[in-house]
């Protein structure tokens, strides 16, 4: 499977070392083809996607809860910079309230995934975002399906 | 009114009239005036034919006589006489000519003269110029005798011009004085006719001024009246103020006065009751004093034991104030204490205000709690959650038998730590909701919640049995997590021999005191009957099964968090009703629950 597609750039943006370690883990066990690159809170975020020799990342996943900036702001300000409108944004969070699912659909968020419990599940729900969004130039997310679940 | 505007017509009437009447007399004394100079023209004009007619004759006249007087006295001056006349007649004879122009008739009668004048005229010449030679001769008597017969028939002809010019001479003169005696008599009457309207429209004009003036006065009179009444009036109404207020006081006065005259009369019929005691009492003392005296003899004899008998009552006496002035003390001092006392109530009222301020912050306090719970509570049990599943995935079979043993209990641990934060919230939320009461088929709630845990309800066998169900004044979504919450525990507490069987139903009914204190007999509640055959529990803890983590079971044999029915009751108070529980061992429970209806 990893061989149709070339490799996916991700870029994960979050403070919480331990979720850095679990994502790349889970990553790694899914055997997708795919290079993750992370950064520690949203100012270094946005100073890494600025830069002018960063190669730009496919996918996105931004954790909300951040020192420095938090992911909401981040995600304002991506969306207001031409060459960072594009990248596919999946909201990656702890928090479930609807106010956080619903302000970050309406800045242009691409897709919502509650930090799950379950190592097994972080796979699945990882594995199906990768790969909506390698079979897909322009991933089918909406408002129906923008939380995701299993 | 009426009058005034009739008179105004009146009075343009007139004046139109007179300026009718003065246009009028103008034009027929221009007409007249016209004629008048007309016949004066024409009188003149015939006046001037008839000289010029006589001019002509005498100048013919003349020019003979001349002709004569020549051949006479052969005198050259007598010839340049006639050529004179001569002159003068053509001229005359012009005139004339000019004069009759617009008289046909003479005109024709001018032709004739012309002709006859020219024959005449011819004779005159017609002579010779050698007197002497000529004088007698018979030519010459010839056209003298021609001339004279020519000369006739030219005076007979002027004269019938004349005379012509004589009659109508006449009939002009006649026109004349009719026209110059008509004239004055007309204007005359014209001229009086103008003046007697003029007066009459100045006695007009004259009247209604003097009827305004006479209405002006008559106003201004009646301006004057009422300035003076309304001066009066203000006068009269500071007046009828002053007066009231004076009435108002000595009205008050009067009620004083009665008051005192009553308490007086009072004092009065009492004192004259008094008095006629006294004169009883008197009479009676006087009888008593006759009795006394005959007593006192006794009494003296008596008053010696008594004296020693008072000096011990004096004592006792003492000793009785001294208890007074202790009780009087004590009075004091419980008034004292009853300052205090209010002073505590007052304090605790305001402690109690703060009790509520600070269970309203508690309140808030435990929203905020919830969101912790909710974010910061649930991050390091989802990571204690996320690596057991990594030790299990991996390393769960390197464990050793102990170690797996205590490994699943770190997993069930924190799954219930899970289950309890997520209560938790929903407990601290039944607050912070918008309150949205609706009227409510209780039916559509209840089968809502069943189909919900149809799941649970079939892994159980449980039945789940719905009687009579009224509509209910609620807030939905919160009374579908109280049924679902009961439901929950019925499946969770059912007995393990006999499939769970719950029975819901309820009605409207009228508030019972007996029944319970805090119900209003006036109102009307909606009274939901709930009830499990499940393993039920002691009498004792009917109140306790509604307090938060009150659990009745150790955590091995029943899992929960004790935090559902808390949100039961919870809900209830939130609808301002009341809930109240009925265990028995072995038997299950029955829940009665209390809504007001709207």
């Amino acid at each position: 499977m990893n061989s149709y597609y070339k490799t996916l750039n991700i870029l994960l943006a979050d403070d919480d070392e331990n979720d850095r370690m679990i994502f790349r883990e889970a990553l790694e066990e899914s055997k997708m083809n795919t290079l993750v690159v992370s950064v520690n809170d949203g100012a270094a975020l946005m100073e890494y996607l600025l830069k002018d020799d960063t190669q730009l990342p496919t996918l996105l996943f931004l954790d909300l809860n951040m020192p420095l900036k938090s992911g909401m702001d981040c995600l304002k300000e991506i969306k207001s910079v031409a060459k960072l409108k594009n990248i596919v944004i999946a909201i990656y969070s702890t928090s479930s309230s609807e106010k956080d699912i619903e302000q970050t659909f309406f800045c242009g968020a691409n897709v919502y995934m509650k930090k799950p419990n379950d190592f097994g599940k972080l796979k699945e729900l990882l594995n199906k975002i990768v790969t909506s969004v390698n079979v897909y130039s322009d991933p089918p997310f909406n408002i129906a399906n923008f939380l995701l679940k299993l | 009114m009426y009058t005034q505007i009739s008179s105004f017509i009146q009075i343009r009437i007139i004046y139109a009239a007179t300026i009718l009447f003065l246009v009028a007399l103008s034009v027929f004394t221009f007409i007249q005036l016209k004629n008048l100079t007309e016949a004066y023209i024409q009188i003149n004009h015939t006046h001037q034919t008839t000289q010029l007619l006589q001019n002509v004759l005498t100048d013919i006249l003349q020019s003979e006589d001349c002709k004569r007087g020549f051949l006479l006295s052969g005198d050259s001056l007598e010839l340049r006489k006639r050529n004179l006349a001569l002159n003068n007649l053509s001229k005359e004879y012009h005139a004339l000519g000019h004069l009759i122009i617009d008289n046909p008739k003479q005109q024709d009668n001018l032709n004739v003269l012309t002709i006859l004048i020219n024959e005449k005229l011819a004779s005159v010449f017609n002579m010779p110029l050698q007197l002497k030679k000529s004088f007698l001769s018979a030519d010459t008597k010839q056209n003298t005798l021609f001339g004279v017969n020519k000369m006739d028939k030219v005076i007979a002809q002027i004269e019938l011009m004349i005379a012509f010019e004589a009659t109508f001479l006449l009939h002009i003169q006649g026109n004349y004085n009719q026209l110059s005696f008509i004239t004055p008599l007309f204007m005359i009457v014209f001229f009086l006719g103008a003046i007697i309207i003029l007066w009459a429209s100045y006695l007009k004009l004259i009247n209604a001024l003097s009827v305004s003036e006479v209405l002006q006065d008559k106003l201004k009179i009646e301006n004057e009246g009422k300035e003076n009444l309304a001066a009066e009036l203000v006068i009269a109404n500071i007046e009828l103020a002053f007066q009231v207020e004076e009435k108002g006081n000595r009205a008050a006065e009067l009620i004083i006065a009665n008051k005192t005259l009553h308490y007086e009369s009072n004092a009065k019929e009492y004192r004259a009751a008094e008095l006629v005691i006294a004169n009883k009492e008197l009479a009676f003392q006087v009888e008593e004093k006759e009795c006394r005296a005959a007593e006192l003899v006794i009494a003296n004899k008596t008053l010696h034991y008594e004296s020693s008998e008072k000096e011990d009552r004096a004592a006792e006496l003492i000793d009785a104030n001294k208890e007074l002035a202790f009780q009087v003390r004590e009075k004091e001092n419980r008034a004292a204490e009853l300052v205090t006392a209010n002073a505590e109530l007052a304090f605790q009222i305001g402690e109690k205000e703060k009790r509520e301020l600070e269970l309203i912050n508690s309140n808030k306090e435990l929203q905020s709690f919830a969101q912790i719970a909710s974010h910061d509570l649930q991050e390091p049990l989802r990571k204690i959650q996320m690596f057991t599943s990594r030790i299990r995935d991996k390393d769960y079979t390197n464990l050793s038998d102990y170690g797996q043993k205590y490994f699943e209990i770190i997993e069930d641990a924190a799954e219930r730590m899970q289950v309890l934060i997520q209560d938790l919230i929903a407990y601290a939320q039944t607050n912070d909701e918008e309150r949205a009461f609706e009227e409510t088929d209780l039916n559509v709630i209840l089968k809502e919640v069943i189909e919900e845990l149809s799941d649970a309800i079939s892994e159980k066998g449980a039945t789940v049995k719905l009687g009579n169900l009224c509509n209910a004044y609620i807030i939905p979504f919160q009374f579908h997590q109280l049924i679902t919450n009961l439901i929950s525990n019925s499946l969770k507490f059912a007995k393990q021999v006999l499939p769970c069987q719950i029975t819901i139903c309820s009605c409207v009914e009228n508030g019972n005191n007996n029944v319970n204190k805090r119900l209003l007999a006036k109102r009307k509640y909606c009274h939901i009957t709930y009830s499990d055959n499940g393993i039920g529990f002691e009498e004792i803890y009917n109140e306790k099964v509604f307090e938060i983590f009150q659990r009745l079971h150790g955590s091995g044999e029943y899992k929960g968090t004790g935090i559902g029915l808390a949100i039961v009751k919870k809900i209830v108070d939130n609808h301002k009703g009341m809930i109240k529980a009925f265990g028995k061992p072995n038997e299950g429970v029955t829940f009665d629950i209390y809504l007001p209806t709207k």
